[in-house]
């Protein structure tokens, strides 16, 4: 962070000043103690008890942890989550970054109609996304499967809601189509900060289109990949509101997680825990932090081995 | 003769242009899907309005959608204006003052932008019960305001925008901390408000999660809320959730048509800082 000048006026001209900055940032941190970090740390107390949410909670140890490591659905949610990262990041990266270069390049026209239009996703409420997919991927006569039929890609309709992998895949697409507009967006700005002299530099040497994007604008984008790579990873815990959706349109509301719990994400098995059919609240907070000790070691390390890796980029 | 780049260029139009398609299409269907009669939706693809618009009209105002416009409205806005706030607040005390733990207090901001709210969910709903806060609208507004980007981002921009010759002046004229904050600080740092403001409303106004579990009294519903009410009702009325979805998003599509250059360049000089 650069420093600021203002100080050593301050202490000479006010005594009040020198309060001042506390008083700025304290609404801030009041505000995020109150309600994000004792939740997150009561929530802690709350894993280690036996508890409906109503009567008195009974203090279990870690009983609870014992019951997670075995439980079976814990670690489908874990790895399902897995496997939508595995499916979303790479084509949210790859259609991103290609979109952000055609969307930079000089040859290109509306430009910025064009940024507007795939940005729109982005905005769309996820109920309204959850229903319309929903509606969209119907088996018999859903506007995907119809289009698949006609251009001869499928033998017969996929049962995109009723099956575990096609509803993985229903999944994974609805959240790239939801973001790689957003993502799109970040590579530009990226490609906007690189210095042009690299690419005029490369062009006196005769490098070709291809060369100077896989030798100058990937590995300049690094930083922006990290960025898309570890919050799409969180991202993908959170995955929630649309296949909730998807899945109590589709029939039963019961359909926790889609089929088989193919879809049951991270959020989605916190949520169904503590606040479904049965209220436990002591073990639904056992779950949360299951999780979360599972994103932080994910995210640490991936980070770690992206900022390694030289040799990759 | 038709040059290699002009080819090249036609193929990128296209691409771009079909990718585009794919990005509009489902509003596009959402938009034309609220004019049908509701078991109509799953036979083919509709591309022309359906005749049904005054029946699904007639179904939201069954479920009072009404108030949950309304609800959502005060949620929304309120929300974003406290969020603008304390974030500018905050972001305007880190880049324009020293002080003690200032770096590790910042440095805490930074790692809890990676730790997800819902988390803490289980105490939250726990606290919100305790202090009363359940029958309100509150848990909604004031939690997210405490936006860890919201004042990471303030804190950058307030590093460049606010010039310090300005705020020595002022000072040198007597004026106090709290003044130079909202009459010489804020008017700077209006582009950045106006992003964090229109970000933090999208969030709200599209939020089900948190809804979902602090809100059942249906006089406080919002509008994602009430909407997913209307499916596990009495009977399925897609068209009309559809329509409601579609009334939704007029707001958002209005805002973002005024102020998406801003909210697109904020979003993405977060990335690149970042």
């Amino acid at each position: 962070m650069k420093e600021s000048t203002g100080p050593t006026v301050l202490r000479r001209h006010s005594r009040s000043g020198r309060y001042a900055p506390y008083l700025f940032i304290t609404p801030y941190f009041a505000i995020y103690i109150a309600f994000s970090l004792f939740p997150i740390i009561y929530t802690f107390y709350i894993s280690l008890t036996a508890w409906n949410g109503f009567s008195a909670p009974v203090f279990v140890g870690i009983k609870n942890y014992l019951t997670l490591v075995a439980d079976k659905r814990f670690f489908g949610a874990l790895t399902n989550t897995l496997i939508l990262m595995l499916m979303i990041i790479p084509v949210q990266i790859g259609l991103g970054m290609f979109l952000a270069v055609l969307l930079s390049s000089n040859n290109m026209i509306g430009k910025g109609s064009f940024r507007l239009l795939n940005f729109l996703p982005y905005l769309t409420t996820p109920v309204a996304l959850g229903i319309i997919f929903g509606i969209m991927f119907d088996w018999q006569f859903g506007a995907i499967n119809q289009i698949l039929g006609a251009l001869g890609l499928v033998r017969e309709n996929i049962n995109w809601i009723g099956k575990p992998w096609p509803a993985r895949v229903m999944v994974s697409l609805v959240t790239i189509w939801k973001y790689y507009g957003y993502t799109a967006v970040l590579f530009i700005a990226g490609i906007t900060n690189i210095n042009p002299s690299l690419y005029e530099a490369a062009e006196i040497d005769g490098v070709n289109g291809v060369q100077k994007f896989m030798r100058i604008t990937v590995p300049l984008l690094k930083p922006t990949v990290i960025f898309v790579v570890l919050t799409t990873m969180i991202g993908c815990f959170q995955i929630f509101d649309e296949p909730l959706m998807i899945f109590s349109t589709a029939g039963s509301s019961s359909m926790v997680g889609g089929p088989e719990h193919a879809v049951l994400t991270g959020v989605w098995m916190i949520f169904d825990t503590a606040f479904g059919n049965i209220l436990r609240f002591g073990y639904g907070a056992t779950v949360a932090y299951g999780l979360f000790v599972f994103i932080a070691i994910l995210t640490i390390g991936v980070n770690r081995l992206m900022q390694r890796r030289e040799d990759l980029w | 003769m038709v040059g290699r780049s002009f080819i090249v260029r036609l193929i990128m139009v296209l691409f771009v242009g079909v990718v585009s398609i794919v990005a509009i299409y489902p509003y596009y269907s959402m938009i034309m899907m609220g004019t049908y009669y509701s078991n109509d939706l799953f036979t083919g693809i509709k591309i022309l309005p359906g005749d049904y618009l005054k029946e699904n009209l007639a179904t939201l105002k069954t479920i009072n959608i009404l108030t949950f416009y309304k609800n959502s409205v005060l949620v929304a806005v309120s929300c974003s204006i406290l969020t603008v706030l304390v974030c500018a607040a905050a972001g305007f005390g880190f880049a324009k003052y020293q002080f003690r733990f200032k770096k590790s207090l910042f440095t805490f901001i930074l790692l809890t932008m990676m730790v997800p709210l819902q988390l803490g969910i289980v105490a939250f709903v726990v606290e919100m019960r305790a202090i009363g806060w359940l029958k309100t609208l509150l848990p909604l507004i004031v939690p997210p305001a405490a936006n860890a980007f919201g004042a990471f981002w303030m804190t950058q921009f307030a590093l460049q925008a606010i010039p310090d010759e300005v705020m020595e002046s002022a000072r040198i004229d007597g004026c106090s901390e709290f003044r130079i904050f909202t009459q010489i600080a804020l008017p700077f740092m209006v582009p950045a408000c106006t992003t964090l403001g229109l970000l933090s409303f999208l969030l709200s106004w599209n939020s089900l999660f948190a809804p979902l579990i602090v809100i059942s009294d249906a006089k406080l519903f919002t509008i994602p809320l009430g909407i997913r009410q209307l499916a596990t009702n009495f009977r399925m009325d897609n068209a009309a959730q559809i329509l409601g979805l579609t009334l939704t998003s007029i707001p958002i599509l209005f805002l973002f048509a005024l102020f998406s250059r801003s909210l697109i360049n904020g979003l993405s000089s977060a990335a690149v800082k970042g």
